[in-house]
């Protein structure tokens, strides 16, 4: 089995580990962390998205669906620069990956 | 008799409810109005629909915790939800919000971070139903958001042979009642292990009865799939076949024993294989090529029929069993039910021979009486090493769809919507079943009317 992606989350500054299939914000559940949303993962609010610094080797591009959400429902205003849904984003490599998304914290409970 | 209008008062109210109309009294005349009336189908959309165990989804549809499918019948969204990691762990929800009835989700996918999230306002439940977030909950009077008013409303669930079964009705008996005795017959043949290979829908103009009952004989083979003849249709038996209805509206068939006949009596075995090639060849779901190939195997090795009966299974077993997927050990009369057809009130079918079988659910199409969905699954025995994943609906196909739909089906297809069509004619006011051979529907309009008797 292909082995966890390392990805930084910028400005907190903690760092998941994301297994192959999984998604950065259920990685992020995982891990403990509240991440902003509101729909929890449905690709529906683009509350989740995030700005990708740097590792794009390991960061697989966006499938037709991703895409389409985000032509449909990000507003060009907070399309600017390298947006990926946390929901949607998955991983493939080995450099470590540095994504920006401020309002992601520490979780007292997470769901 | 005489027949109620349909607009006369309330089928809930039990002190009103006029009795079943059009209803069954000679189990070989079945009332053609049945299958286009509008108050008969209002009377099944409150008496039938949400008082039965209906087949839901399949297992494999909701493999992982979070995966959910929509389950649709008449105007009635349910939500089967697998909740928690435990095999039994699954819920059914009616999808509907009950702060102002948003449906909670389009179709069917993956509820993430185990929360079901109201598009409109942003209210939440856990998957297991429980309310988790009631955004402005300060706003309403408390009595109106209890967590017990909040809860989502769940129907009662079950399972049997890979699918989920739902039921509207709280009180209803358990669900082994009413699938019996099919259950006792078809268990043994291993159907529950069995994978979807291919899974499709039909849209028909024509009523969910009407279309599931080409099903419910055997005897239309002659003529609806002439190829099965093999060139043979002069004397192509229809007495070779054992019907048998059942209590609580089940049904079976399975070929007669003692009535076998070959296609071909100067070439027994060479004209059974070629049946079987037929067969496999414009049904695609059984046999499979790998049963083909022990059979074809054997056809120029072995010329005893009986003898070729037994290497046969002998070497289809080894097969299986070579292949890490079991056939499972039964009776000779169990076997036999391979090529049978067993017919679960109301709507769900299994078609079951040697590791592979046809599986089919006919539903009305929304609230149209003249208009139903009809959905087939081929299953199949798979080896251990091969992934089996979330089972994927391959969509809704035109009923003259060659390259969608086997001949088989689309010979099923092509009578259906002109029976439809026939039944308004002022020429037919029932349909005329043969005592011997289609009791199966006369049985399965009885056990309807029980219901809409209540």
């Amino acid at each position: 089995m292909a082995d966890s992606v390392a990805v930084r989350v910028e400005p907190l500054g903690s760092v998941v580990s994301v297994d192959p299939g999984e998604s950065l914000l259920e990685a992020a559940w995982r891990a403990g962390l509240e991440w902003p949303t509101v729909c929890y993962g449905q690709a529906q609010c683009m509350v989740c998205g995030i700005e990708v610094v740097s590792g794009h080797d390991s960061i697989v591009p966006a499938d037709g669906d991703e895409t389409a959400a985000m032509r449909s429902r990000l507003p060009r205003s907070q399309a600017r620069g390298d947006v990926r849904l946390a929901c949607r984003i998955r991983f493939s490599g080995t450099s470590e990956v540095v994504v920006r998304k401020p309002g992601v914290r520490l979780g007292e409970r997470t769901p | 008799m005489t027949q109620t209008e349909p607009s006369t008062p309330s089928l809930t109210d039990r002190s009103t409810r006029p009795e079943p109309f059009f209803h069954i009294v000679d189990p070989c005349s079945v009332p053609v109005q049945r299958y286009y009336d509008r108050g008969f189908f209002a009377a099944e959309r409150e008496h039938l629909w949400p008082h039965v165990w209906q087949m839901a989804c399949r297992l494999e549809e909701i493999p992982e915790v979070g995966d959910y499918v929509e389950y649709a019948i008449v105007d009635q969204s349910i939500l089967v939800v697998r909740h928690d990691s435990g095999p039994a762990d699954i819920k059914a929800f009616y999808n509907v919000c009950p702060h102002r009835a948003t449906q909670l989700t389009l179709g069917s996918g993956t509820f993430r971070g185990r929360q079901i999230v109201c598009p409109f306002h942003g209210w939440r439940w856990n998957i297991d139903g429980s309310s988790s977030f009631v955004y402005g909950r300060e706003s309403f009077r408390p009595d109106c958001v209890t967590d017990a008013a909040l809860a989502l409303r769940e129907c009662r669930v079950d399972t049997w042979a890979g699918c989920v079964f739902v039921n509207m009705d709280r009180d209803a008996r358990p669900l082994r009642d009413q699938l019996a005795p099919i259950p006792s017959l078809l268990d043994p043949l291993g159907v529950a292990d069995m994978k979807v290979r291919w899974w499709k829908a039909v849209r028909l103009q024509a009523n969910w009865k009407l279309a599931q009952e080409a099903f419910l004989e055997g005897w239309h083979v002659m003529q609806t799939h002439p190829q099965l003849t093999l060139g043979r249709p002069d004397g192509f038996p229809h007495d070779n076949i054992a019907y048998s209805s059942h209590e609580n509206g089940n049904f079976h068939f399975e070929s007669d024993v003692t009535k076998y006949s070959p296609v071909d009596p100067e070439d027994v075995i060479g004209s059974h294989v070629e049946y079987m090639r037929v067969l496999g060849e414009t049904f695609d779901v059984y046999p499979r090529p790998r049963d083909l190939h022990v059979l074809e195997s054997l056809r120029y090795r072995v010329t005893d029929p009986g003898v070729f009966h037994q290497q046969f299974m002998a070497r289809l077993f080894e097969h299986y069993a070579g292949a890490g997927m079991p056939l499972p050990q039964c009776t000779p009369e169990e076997y036999n039910r391979w090529g049978g057809v067993f017919f679960v009130f109301p709507n769900y079918f299994v078609l079951p021979m040697f590791g592979s079988a046809a599986i089919y659910r006919c539903r009305p199409d929304g609230l149209d009486p003249e208009a139903c969905l009809f959905e087939v699954w081929a299953v199949t025995l798979k080896p251990p090493h091969e992934p089996v994943g979330r089972a994927r609906f391959d969509g809704v196909f035109d009923k003259e769809d060659e390259m969608a739909w086997p001949l088989i089906p689309r010979q099923d297809f092509s009578n259906i919507e002109r029976q439809q069509r026939g039944l308004h004619s002022r020429a037919c006011q029932a349909l005329r079943l043969s005592k011997n051979y289609e009791h199966g529907i006369g049985n399965m309009h009885r056990e309807l009317d029980g219901y809409l008797a209540r």
